[in-house]
């Protein structure tokens, strides 16, 4: 999380009795087997973090959450004998979560995003890591996987299918690398080399605009053949994104479409003008699409369609996550439920099917008490999506929800007056 | 998917042929077999000579060709037998090079057996299943032929420590959950958890009266056998020995072993070195199996090539100053007392594994005149 203001004086007590009231008020969903994990929460008024803590049960992780009241809790992924034993060796590691954390800070393009914006592009960004290869092609079960958003700038999900639990780092990373499309290299792997037997093309397209069988069996395709949409793995993600483009490249002028090949794919634009000139006006792209085949490409123009367009339509399917947070099988991370302390927004867990209408500024936001409202004095100006639009320029005194307040207070961007 | 070849074998068959399944342990207690009666028992005489034939074809050629003599056509009560026996003898001596040697072939072997011409995927599949993993018969692809299904844990919890490119899971026909191989293919991603399966069961707990009478009795040939175990296997007079290697070529096997990349030069480096020092090929190529990109064709093929460069004597491995222009110098881990990397009269890697070795009391390594392959 980019800023959490050290505090101290009576804001600190102030954000700090906000949030004892919370966990005294708010029943936690407990982790799956919860007197297996390690606790590490991090105080208000001390840095660092009092970790290897175990709890018997989720009520008494819930008693000293309201008595301790800490600013950020975190969870281990791994399941331990012994969760509250100091040293990792005699924990006793019994299998962890497979955890999935996608964050603003491993976006690309997020950089130059504000708060928002990189908060729309990572829920985006997410829903492609769960609909495309959680739920798509590692065919998770919805019920074995937690997704919550991470109260910062980021999502996570949480694998608890009794397979994956046992998974050793290595075997993690190759999910994270499937995800991430790192060794796929389309020139070897998006089309047969040989002709095929099978269904031949038919003139009619497909839902990508990938040509659909003929109905005619038996009739060797040509070579060259390009792998169909409904493929499995990146086979199939390649040649679903590939006719996507090509769909769209025809209706584009061929300067812009060249454009789009230099930013992506590097090619200098000379070379990249050809090819979209090859691609648009003289219909290679239509006749590509139709025809499930690059045969209609001469061979050096094939060669570098396949490393530059190539190269344009597999970033846009490529799954974006924190590595190291999925091969880490000792992993602490935000307990579900809990509060963030850079925000004060719920580490709120979600089904799939709400995220799509998930809008943090009013579904995380910390649960004011209705009606009341605090006074704050804004340090910096400020333009956020909450209580209706909050908008205020440095110095001013406003009145904001409680949830509005902590999340100002707490980022070091207001502070009480007087 | 269409049956072909056999149809799925019995049990006992099954456990004939692949032995190390844990129904062959279950068919084993069915017998209620003492194991007094394996040592000593006349009856089972055939059984602990073909015993003692795996072990011996182990160690002569672990590519799974060679098949002890009789073992295909003898009673498959002895066959499993004689697996049990093998897996005893293998446990005796001290150090685990022949037990390694032993399963590395037991694999192959196994491997061998499911891709032979009569078998059939059912048979793959019913082995992997035994073994604990999740896998069916895959959809059958008119130009693919048998397709092999895996779950996605199971895939990753066999083929990732193959760290072979061609089995990464990014190559793979990934769908909602399974992953779909050619039936040869997830042969091979079974015999590393074949291989891994075994290892894990050695050496075999026994009681100390029985270990000393089977010591008594198959001592002289279990001396023979570790005699016999090529250099790098064994830690026999002159063989190769890895305390004795400087921190150049142990930083350049650790960083294989943790799957980080290593330049061409390093790795022809390191080879060379390994095998002027004496280890075998298979000690090499196992060297450059968590390289990221390992591909075992590919490895074997080019550690051949060094090893038979200049009819068997290897590239003469790089000095000091190639290494350190190559940033693989890695003295400040020199451990060595007094530390041998800053003696300027150093000047080969070489030169610090002779010194060392003899620092440690071990004899001149010899020089390899003859490929040992
Ligand atoms: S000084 Fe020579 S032997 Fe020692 S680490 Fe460097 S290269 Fe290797």
């Amino acid at each position: 999380m980019g800023k959490t203001a050290v505090l101290s004086g009576p804001a600190s007590d102030l954000c700090r009795s906000l949030f004892a009231r919370y966990y005294r008020e708010t029943p936690l969903p407990a982790p799956r087997h919860p007197e297996m994990r390690e606790y590490a929460l991090f105080p208000f008024d001390a840095p660092g973090m009092r970790r290897h803590m175990g709890f018997p049960s989720p009520e008494r992780l819930r008693e000293t959450l309201g008595s301790q009241v800490p600013r950020h809790v975190y969870y281990s992924s791994a399941y331990y004998a012994r969760p509250d034993h100091p040293s990792m060796k005699l924990k006793g590691w019994q299998g962890a979560d497979v955890i999935f954390d996608l964050d603003a800070d491993h976006l690309r393009k997020a950089e130059t995003m504000d708060y928002p914006a990189q908060l729309r592009l990572v829920r985006d960004r997410f829903r492609l890591l769960l609909d495309e290869y959680l739920f798509g092609d590692f065919g998770l079960d919805e019920r074995e996987v937690t997704l919550a958003f991470s109260g910062g700038r980021g999502y996570h999900a949480h694998i608890h299918d009794a397979a994956y639990l046992g998974l050793r780092s290595d075997e993690r990373r190759e999910l994270v690398e499937f995800v991430m499309g790192i060794g796929f290299d389309p020139a070897l792997e998006a089309m047969h080399e040989e002709g095929v037997e099978g269904t031949a093309p038919g003139a009619e397209s497909g839902p990508y605009g990938e040509p659909k069988a003929s109905g005619r069996p038996g009739r060797p395709l040509p070579t060259h053949r390009l792998y169909g949409p409904t493929d499995p793995g990146w086979r199939g993600r390649f040649a679903r994104s590939l006719y996507r483009f090509l769909a769209r490249w025809e209706k584009m002028p061929a300067e812009a479409v060249a454009q789009e090949i230099v930013s992506t794919a590097g090619l200098p634009p000379p070379r990249a003008r050809a090819m979209a000139r090859a691609l648009v006006e003289e219909g290679m792209a239509r006749r590509i699409r139709e025809s499930g085949s690059l045969e209609v490409l001469t061979p050096s123009l094939r060669k570098e369609f396949l490393s530059a367009v190539a190269s344009t339509v597999a970033v846009e399917v490529q799954g974006e996550t924190d590595a190291p947070v999925t091969t880490d099988i000792h992993r602490l991370i935000r307990l579900p439920g809990s509060l963030h302390g850079g925000t004060g927004f719920r580490v709120r867990p979600l089904a799939r099917g709400e995220l799509d209408g998930f809008d943090p500024w009013t579904d995380a936001l910390f649960p004011s008490v209705p009606g009341s409202s605090l006074r704050v004095r804004i340090r910096a100006p400020v333009d956020y999506p909450m209580d209706g639009g909050l908008r205020a320029a440095a110095g001013e005194t406003v009145d904001l929800s409680e949830g509005a307040a902590l999340f100002l207070l707490l980022r070091g961007e207001a502070e009480l007056p007087g | 998917m269409a049956v072909r070849g056999t149809p799925v074998v019995g049990s006992a068959t099954l456990a004939a042929r692949y032995p190390f399944l844990p129904g062959a342990a279950r068919w084993i207690e069915g017998i209620s077999l003492n194991l007094e009666e394996l040592l000593e028992s006349p009856a089972y005489a055939p059984a602990r000579a073909l015993g003692r034939d795996r072990v011996r074809v182990a160690v002569q050629d672990p590519s799974g060709e060679s098949i002890p003599p009789g073992l295909e056509t003898a009673p498959e009560v002895d066959r499993i037998l004689s697996f049990v026996y093998a897996r005893f003898l293998v446990s005796l001596p001290p150090d685990l090079a022949l037990a390694r040697r032993w399963c590395v072939a037991e694999a192959k072997a196994a491997w061998k057996s499911l891709t032979r011409r009569d078998a059939s995927p059912e048979e793959t599949v019913a082995l992997a299943r035994e073994m604990g993993y999740e896998v069916a018969e895959g959809s059958s692809g008119t130009h693919r032929g048998s397709l092999v299904s895996f779950s996605l844990p199971s895939y990753l919890r066999l083929s990732a420590p193959l760290r072979e490119a061609k089995f990464r899971l990014i190559h793979q026909l990934v769908q909602k959950g399974r992953v779909e191989l050619p039936w040869k293919d997830a042969a091979r991603v079974l015999q590393e958890g074949i291989r891994a399966h075994l290892l894990a069961s050695v050496p075999v707990a026994m009681d100390a009266s029985l270990a000393s009478r089977l010591r008594d009795r198959e001592g002289t040939l279990l001396e023979t056998l570790v005699a016999g175990l090529p250099a790098g296997s064994a830690r026999g007079p002159g063989a190769f020995d890895a305390r004795g290697l400087p921190p150049c070529m142990r930083e350049m096997r650790q960083m294989l072993e943790r799957g980080e990349n290593l330049s061409h030069f390093g790795r022809f480096s390191l080879a060379a070195f390994l095998h002027k020092a004496g280890a075998d090929r298979e000690y090499i190529v196992d060297s450059y199996r968590g390289a990221p990109d390992f591909d075992e064709g590919i490895t074997r093929y080019q550690v051949d090539h060094i090893l038979q460069h200049d009819g068997g004597k290897g590239y003469t491995p790089p000095d000091c100053a190639s290494l350190q222009a190559n940033g693989l110098c890695f003295r400040e881990r020199d451990d060595s007392r007094p530390s041998l990397c800053a003696d300027p009269a150093l000047h080969s890697p070489w030169n610090y594994y002779r010194r060392r070795r003899k620092a440690l009391g071990a004899p001149e390594p010899p020089t390899p005149s003859g490929t040992s392959t």
